[in-house]
């Protein structure tokens, strides 16, 4: 057996059932999917109905929190579990709220000695009559939670992405994986322009046939992922349109090769073809969207793959996946072009 | 005759889309995660299949 | 020898490499004259859709106003593009390492197709402040706008004209090279345009501007490393 040969396949075996296990099996943390009702008053009793995710009430002791954006608290007075998912918890909201405007956010804060501590940021809103600080805060600030830390690996609750959270080890790593195969494809068209050896250009083809299935299968991943998070099969979001765009300059590559019968002349046109549709307009798709609105992380405001959208819990699944995604790349793109090149040993050999 | 099949098929696709969109929906939207790996697995065999079938071809020239 | 008077021996060194390049464009814009009536055409055409647009929308809004300029546009930068297609499909064959370097080939059409595109531009321009006005913008920003697109699209039809001239290939080409090619270049000018027209100014959008400007460059700089390469087969 060829080492050489077969060790970094075998990685990339390693890596994928690392990916699938590991994206598939770790749950979500809990969270708050919906409170009611949002609204309450100062003063008044505040009968709150939690619907929560991946909760299970039912075990350990629970405790319910309204926090302030300054941090004063107020603590449930009793609360009720209907089930594992929902509980309605009861408070006595005082008399004055710790702000100085009578309408503010309020975040609800549930910790449970089983599942940890979760929270729904500003979703609950509080009105009062009249703005009394130094009383509020000392109504306020009678209660110092604890709140116990969770050891196990979770990955972050979204509240519209729930579960699809995971689709970002397979989504935008093949989005990864295309990028490498077209930079590599590149490089290769390069290097059969200034050397003529036709095996550059074979391996520049199979590469960026791959890259066209991995990119297909990006679209076609974001089209059901996007139909189920915001609504529709196609937005008109840049990257989107960017990204079929690049599609279509690939399919006008294949066009191009399949339009030419002369073999030096087909892989001379369409490297220059490669590199000059590559390094002149596929930067503009990492461009582009930075500067106008996107619903994509990163672009046109959104936060990037920073401290917001990717916790380590994430980065740890995801960076392998970018990683056997790509490794998938080369090793599929590898058997295209050995078969291509046998095609053409075995035609030289019958004429 | 290929026709009428994919009809066939599209029938309870269109028939059930309400009921598809509470199925995709429920448990989180794991389907839609599910949705999606079989969407990269349908692709990559079908790149397999041509592969093979381009091999297959090779076999029988040679 | 020395020659005593080296200016004049340098400008003629230049004239001599500029040689070609000139008889070329001459050429070609002889070749324009002769065929006057294609122009008539061009602006028989764009007055009719002019009153087309007059007769069914009666004052287009900013934004659709834009659409059907840049549409025209694209439109006819296509007309352009296929008479291109068709001219070097036989040039390329004949006239290359025969008379003159495929370079100055590419180089003079690039310059005839600029300023072809400009012709057409300001045609459109005239054409829409006749039939229907509903503009006021700052001419000379739109102007810029308009001579860095024209720059951009000359360069991409000219070289995809010599891919497909290289190809032996049909004007299918055509669509399937250019469109998504000049797509970034057409878009970028299309949402500066409307901003434009909404009143900004021109350095309100600087970063965009300044992405077409890089991508002419680009586009330029790649066209004029890839073509030595195919041609020298």
């Amino acid at each position: 057996m060829n080492w050489k040969y077969w060790c970094w396949k075998l990685v990339t075996i390693v890596i994928f059932i690392y990916v699938f296990s590991a994206g598939l099996l770790i749950p979500l943390k809990p969270g708050i999917e919906e409170i009611l009702p949002s609204r309450g008053r100062a003063g008044e009793k505040l009968g709150l109905q939690i619907k929560a995710y991946n909760t299970s009430f039912t075990k350990g002791s629970i405790e319910v929190f309204i926090k302030s954006r300054d941090s004063f608290w107020i603590k449930t007075k009793d609360l009720n579990i209907a089930d594992d998912r929902t509980l309605s918890a009861n408070f006595n909201v005082p008399n004055f709220l710790p702000d100085a405007s009578s309408l503010s956010q309020y975040s609800i804060i549930v910790s449970s000695s089983y599942d940890g501590a979760f929270v729904i940021p500003g979703k609950l809103i509080l009105s009062q009559d009249s703005v009394n600080l130094t009383e509020a805060q000392r109504l306020w600030s009678g209660v110092d939670p604890q709140f116990a830390s969770l050891s196990k690996m979770k990955f972050p609750y979204r509240n519209i992405l729930y579960e699809t959270i995971r689709n970002t080890f397979f989504h935008v790593s093949l989005w990864f994986a295309m990028f490498a195969l077209l930079g590599a494809s590149v490089y290769h068209s390069y290097k059969y322009l200034s050397t003529n050896h036709l095996d550059h250009d074979m391996k520049a083809y199979a590469q960026v046939r791959t890259a066209i299935l991995f990119g297909l299968l990006g679209l076609a991943t974001g089209s059901l992922w996007a139909r189920f998070t915001w609504g529709s099969w196609w937005t008109n979001d840049v990257k989107l349109n960017m990204a079929a765009l690049s599609m279509l300059i690939y399919a006008a590559y294949l066009i191009l090769r399949a339009g030419i019968s002369e073999i030096d002349r087909k892989a001379r046109i369409s490297a220059a073809f490669n590199v000059f549709a590559l390094i002149a307009i596929v930067p503009l798709i990492f461009i582009l969207p930075r500067l106008t609105d996107s619903l994509h992380p990163g672009n046109g405001g959104n936060p990037a793959f920073g401290s917001e959208d990717m916790d380590n819990s994430l980065r740890k699944v995801f960076y392998p996946a970018v990683t056997g995604f790509i490794m998938l790349g080369f090793w599929l793109s590898g058997l295209l072009y050995r078969a291509e090149k046998l095609h053409l040993r075995i035609e030289d050999r019958l004429t | 005759m290929n026709n009428k099949f994919l009809l066939l098929w599209l029938l309870p696709l269109t028939a059930g889309a309400q009921a598809g969109e509470d199925f995709m929906r429920s448990s989180g939207k794991i389907h839609v995660v599910y949705g999606v790996i079989l969407i990269i697995f349908a692709g990559l065999f079908a790149y397999l299949i041509r592969l093979d079938l381009k091999i297959k071809k090779l076999e029988n020239k040679q | 020898m020395i020659n005593p008077s080296g200016l004049i021996m340098q400008q003629q060194i230049t004239f001599v490499f500029m040689l070609p390049l000139l008889a070329l464009l001459s050429k070609e814009f002889r070749n324009e004259w002769r065929n006057f009536y294609q122009l008539g055409g061009l602006l028989a055409f764009l007055a009719g859709e002019c009153y087309l647009i007059y007769f069914f929308t009666g004052k287009p809004e900013l934004r659709q106003w834009n659409l059907l300029y840049w549409l025209t546009y694209l439109f006819l930068s296509f007309f352009i593009g296929s008479r291109v297609y068709d001219e070097d499909q036989t040039r390329y064959r004949v006239i290359v390492h025969q008379l003159v370097h495929p370079i100055d080939l590419f180089l003079s059409k690039v310059i005839y197709v600029f300023f072809l595109l400009s012709t057409v531009n300001v045609l459109i321009w005239l054409m829409f402040a006749l039939f229907i006005p509903s503009v006021h913008v700052a001419l000379g920003q739109w102007l810029m706008l308009c001579v860095l697109l024209n720059l951009g699209m000359s360069v991409l039809i000219a070289f995809s004209s010599l891919l497909n001239a290289y190809a032996k290939n049909n004007t299918l080409f055509l669509t399937v090279l250019i469109l998504p090619l000049s797509f970034p270049l057409l878009g970028m000018t299309f949402q500066t345009a409307n901003s434009l027209l909404e009143g900004q100014q021109f350095f309100g959008e600087l970063s965009k501007i300044r992405l077409i400007a890089g991508t002419d460059l680009m586009i330029v700089a790649l066209a004029f490393f890839v073509i030595p390469q195919i041609v020298r087969s």
